[in-house]
Formats: C-alpha cells, structure tokens, sequence
C-alpha cells in the first residue's frame, strides 16, 4: 500500500470521528502550545534582561548597602575614585516627587539623583542641553535633566531648556534632556528626572548614599577592583559584607543565566508531563479505535493486508493526529505569545523550539501509537472477523 | 458443498481461505503446502489468489462501494489511479455502474453482495470462497446472486460455496456434504 493512500485513510478515519479526534489532540494541544508561550516567554525575558545588563558595559560595578541603618557621605565617593582601577563613580539616590509645570496637574516621577559622572557610566547621552555639572553639585542647584518621555509629556514639542518645573513645588530649571533608551535595569530613564545628589535636600530626602555605581579603567582587573571595593566598604562602614553588595553585570548576568537554566529546566520538565498526559490520550483513543474496529481490521485481513500494512495504518493514524495536534499547538502557542506581548510581555520565538515541538510530537505519536497499532496487527483474522 | 449447520462448513472455510490454519493434517493449495507459511505469505496468497463472499457481506462501511472494490488492490501495490479504473469496470461488471459513490448503508442487500462479488474477483482470484452467499438476502435477490455466480462459474472462475440450502447446493457442479465433520463426495 502506497504512504499516500494510508495516509489518505489516516485522515478520513480521524475525521470520521471528528469530536472525538478533536479532543484528542485538546491534550497534545495544550501541551505544545504551552511549551512554546513558556520558553518564548522565558527567552524572551532572559534576553530583555540580557540587554539591558549588558548595555551598562562589562565594565561597571553596582554597590549597595542592604541596611538603612548605614550609609556613605558624598565626601565618601572621592575616597572610593581615589582606590585603585577605578575611573569614575557616581552615587545614586531614587526619589519619588510630584511634578507639574505651569497650570499642568502634577504627577509622580521618579527622581535619580545623582552625579556628573552618571550619564557616563550608565551610557545613557542627551539629546539637547548639558549634563549635571561639578558646580551644580557644590551649589545644590535647583536643575534637573528630563527623561524623553517627560519631557515630551510637559513641553510636547517646545524646547524644554532653561525653562521650569516643579518638583514637588519647587522650581527646577531644566539644563537637559536625555535621549529615549527604553526599560533598562528595572527603572526607566525615559520617565525619570535626574538631578545633582546634593540637592536631594531640597525634596526632604537627605544626602547620604546607599548605592553608586563604579566604572573601572582596566577591565581585566574587575574582580579585584570589586574586593577593593568591598574591603573600603567593610572597614569604613565597620560591618560585616553582609550588609551590602558589590556585584559585576558579569556576575549579575551568570546569576541570572543560571537562574534562566533552573526556569527553563522546570518549565520544560512542566511542559514535558502535559506532553505525555497528551500522548496518554492518543494512546487511550487509538486503543478504543482498535477494539471497534476489529471487524475492520479482520475484513481487510481477509482481503490480503498483512501485520504490517495494520501496523502502519494505525501507526500513522496516531502519527497524524498528534503531528495535527502538534501543528496546531505550535500556531496557537506563537499566537498566544504574540498577544502577550500587548500585556509587555517580551515573546522571543525560536524555530529551534518549534522544530523541538514538532518532533516531539511526532515522537509521542510512534511511541504511544505503537502499542495499539501493534495490539492491531496481532490479531487473529477470524477472530476479527466474527466480531459484530 | 453442502454442509448441516454447526457441522465444521466455517472452520473448514476459515482454514480454506487461509484465515485459519489446520490443527492437523496439510493443506496444500496450487502444490504449495501452506502450513508453514508466515503472515505475510499467507497474505498474499489471501489477496492474490483467493476472493472472498461472505454470508454478511462484510463491506467497510465508512467506504463507498469504490472504495471498498479498490481495498483488495491497494494491499496488492497498485495505485490509486490504477485501482480505480479496474474498481470501475468490476462494478460494472456486477451490474452497479452508477452506484460507485454509494456507502454500503445506502445499498441494498443484494447490492451489497454485488460489491462483495466485485471486490472478490477484482484481483483475479484462482478460486472464489463464497461462505453462505445467500444466506442474508430474499430468495429472488438470492437467485440474482445464485445467477451471477454461475455465470462467472461457467467463465471458468473456481467457485466454492459453502451453504446449507439443498436448492442452492443443487446448482453446483460438484457436491461435497459436511457431515459431523466428515466430507462425503457426492
């Protein structure tokens, strides 16, 4: 028998019974789609959170101190530019204010403030204007830098320089606004205003530092750069490295790769166990289509079908339908990870993810189709045959 | 051949047709002892060399009566194509042109057999294995049958045909009679 012509009869069995093969491949279905949301989903995640550690530069070390009970001067910064291997630094302190500009109604923003250094180190450039200067720092001056995303929310299209805001009622004048960047390292730069760490004081908050970032000259000698840093805090501070952390964006980036491998490893192991519930299911009704078809199977018997051609025909009659479930599962998991990304999800499809659903659906079609096909092709012709 | 009821006729069918195989003794068709023959040989002799009739017709009923002509030849390696064109001409030779798309539920009895008949001689079979070809129609539909399968006999097709019915018996060329199953020539 041509591959054709059985295949040809796969399909019209299949939809000779339409709801039941339907809600057959309902379990492989899921599975697959599944399979193929979740590890878009974490890939895609992985990959967002990727970016942005990587578009701080290998070359940065975050610290922070975890107690509220300890903190740094400003003072305290120029000693720690003074260590070894190390090129700038900029503290930074996150700030929550209102802000409103003219009769405009005030909102939240988030404040960063900050140094001259800042802009440097976090790669972040300006789009118009000038950055938070030495000067700016030493006056606590009342300026700030925009976010584009604030700025184009309060002027629209006229140029924000030299003009005014209020931060939570103050006046501010504007000396620059930064260029669109995007979510980078859980705080958006397009939405934050940036302003000099001294005058903090004027929004209520005061001028010690619990976090600043270090950019390093020499790159290879980040890990000790990183001790270096982590001896002047544990002796000036006088506590223990548990109360606060130095970390690379390597070490962040291995953290959550490693992260990423125990996710995945779990979403597959999920995935994988929905997959055999699926194949459970093909299994089951291939099973029931062998016991009422058995006349079936003796009438074609009679007519010169041998073990094999059985075999085969209720082979790829599994084979179709979970490679149909498969398919199926692919589309509506690419389209449900799709529409996710309307909820800010970030969906990463891969064609190696779909080649692996494919076949391991066709996998679980011969492995759980062989039984019952083989259970088929065992039987006795007259026996089939006398069945009604 | 004439065989009572319950007297062995099936299971002297069964091991005929070479769906079953012989508990003792050989059984040796066109000089070939098959009882040592694996499924697949037994197979092929099935579809090459032997067309069955049974008494319930036993059509596929999701088939139509083309398709139920053309099994017998897909198991035998021939195309689609080609085994619609010979399905064609032997129902048209049982008298069906017309009916070729047709599903067993939407036949008649005695239509019904037809397409068993053509699906049986559709292979060229040495012999035809009829097992109470009768037995399920009326007896005008029955003779309808009875007349085409002495037709086909007169051909030269090798017929046997299992039956209890004297009148029907009374047809054949030769007569062989089950009896607690014992054969006695007749």
């Amino acid at each position: 028998m041509k591959i054709v012509q059985i295949i040809k009869v796969a399909i019209k069995n299949i939809v000779s019974n339409k709801l039941r093969s339907i809600l057959t491949m309902l379990g492989l279905m899921i599975g697959i789609a599944s399979v193929i949301v979740l590890v878009g989903i974490g890939k895609g995640s992985s990959s967002s959170v990727k970016n942005q550690v990587q578009s701080l530069g290998t070359d940065i070390l975050t610290a922070s101190i975890t107690t509220s009970d300890y903190s740094l001067a400003y003072e305290d910064m120029d000693e720690i530019l003074n260590l070894e291997n190390i090129e700038k630094v900029a503290p930074y302190k996150n700030i929550s204010a209102t802000v409103s500009r003219g009769t405009t109604t005030s909102s939240k923003a988030s404040i960063i403030a900050t140094n001259d250094s800042y802009l440097g180190i976090t790669n972040v450039s300006l789009s118009q204007g000038r950055s938070i200067s030495i000067i700016d720092i030493e006056n606590k001056s009342k300026v700030c830098i925009l976010g584009s995303d604030i700025a184009q929310d309060l002027f629209s299209l006229a140029n924000p320089i030299g003009e005014t805001i209020k931060l939570n009622g103050d006046n501010y004048v504007v000396i620059g606004v930064l260029e669109e960047q995007g979510t980078s390292m859980g705080t958006n730069s397009d939405s934050s205003i940036l302003i000099p760490i001294t005058s903090a004081k004027h929004l209520g908050e005061d001028t010690s530092i619990t976090s600043f970032y270090v950019k390093v000259s020499d790159e290879d000698r980040i890990d000790m750069t990183e001790r270096i840093i982590e001896n002047y805090l544990r002796s000036t501070l006088q506590v223990s490295s548990d109360y606060f952390t130095v970390s690379s964006q390597d070490s962040m980036l291995d953290a959550m790769e490693s992260i990423d491998d125990t996710l995945s490893l779990l979403l597959g192991g999920i995935a994988s166990i929905s997959l055999i519930v699926g194949g459970i299911g093909i299994m089951n009704v291939m099973l029931v289509s062998v016991t009422e078809r058995t006349k079936e199977i003796g009438i074609r018997k009679s007519l010169g079908a041998k073990r094999i051609n059985i075999l085969v025909q209720f082979l790829v009659e599994a084979l179709v339908l979970s490679l149909l479930g498969g398919i199926l599962g692919i589309a509506i998991g690419i389209l449900i990870g799709n529409g996710l990304e309307n909820f800010g999800y970030t969906f990463e499809n891969s064609n190696i993810v779909i080649l692996i659903s494919f076949a391991s659906s066709a996998m679980i079609g011969l492995i759980f189709g062989i039984f019952p096909a083989y259970r088929a092709a065992k039987l006795n012709p007259i026996d089939a045959l006398r069945q009604e | 051949m004439l065989v009572h009821l319950a007297h062995g006729k099936s299971s002297l069918m069964n091991v005929l047709g070479l769906l079953d195989v012989p508990d003792t003794g050989e059984y040796v068709l066109n000089g070939k002892d098959i009882g040592n023959l694996s499924d697949s040989k037994l197979a092929i002799i099935r579809n090459e060399t032997i067309g069955f009739i049974f008494q319930s017709f036993n059509l596929l009923p999701r088939l139509t009566a083309l398709e139920n002509v053309q099994v017998p030849l897909m198991y035998n390696g021939k195309s689609g194509k080609e085994s619609k064109k010979l399905a064609y001409e032997y129902l048209e030779k049982v008298g069906l042109k017309g009916r070729e798309k047709h599903l067993p539920s939407q036949l008649s009895g005695g239509q019904q057999q037809r397409v068993a008949i053509a699906r049986a001689l559709v292979c060229n079979p040495e012999i035809i294995l009829a097992d109470e070809p009768t037995g399920a129609l009326d007896s005008k539909t029955g003779m309808e049958i009875m007349e085409m399968l002495k037709e086909l006999n007169n051909n030269g097709q090798t017929i046997i045909l299992i039956t209890h019915d004297l009148n029907i018996a009374r047809q054949a060329k030769r007569c062989v009679r089950i009896s607690d199953g014992r054969l006695y020539d007749e």
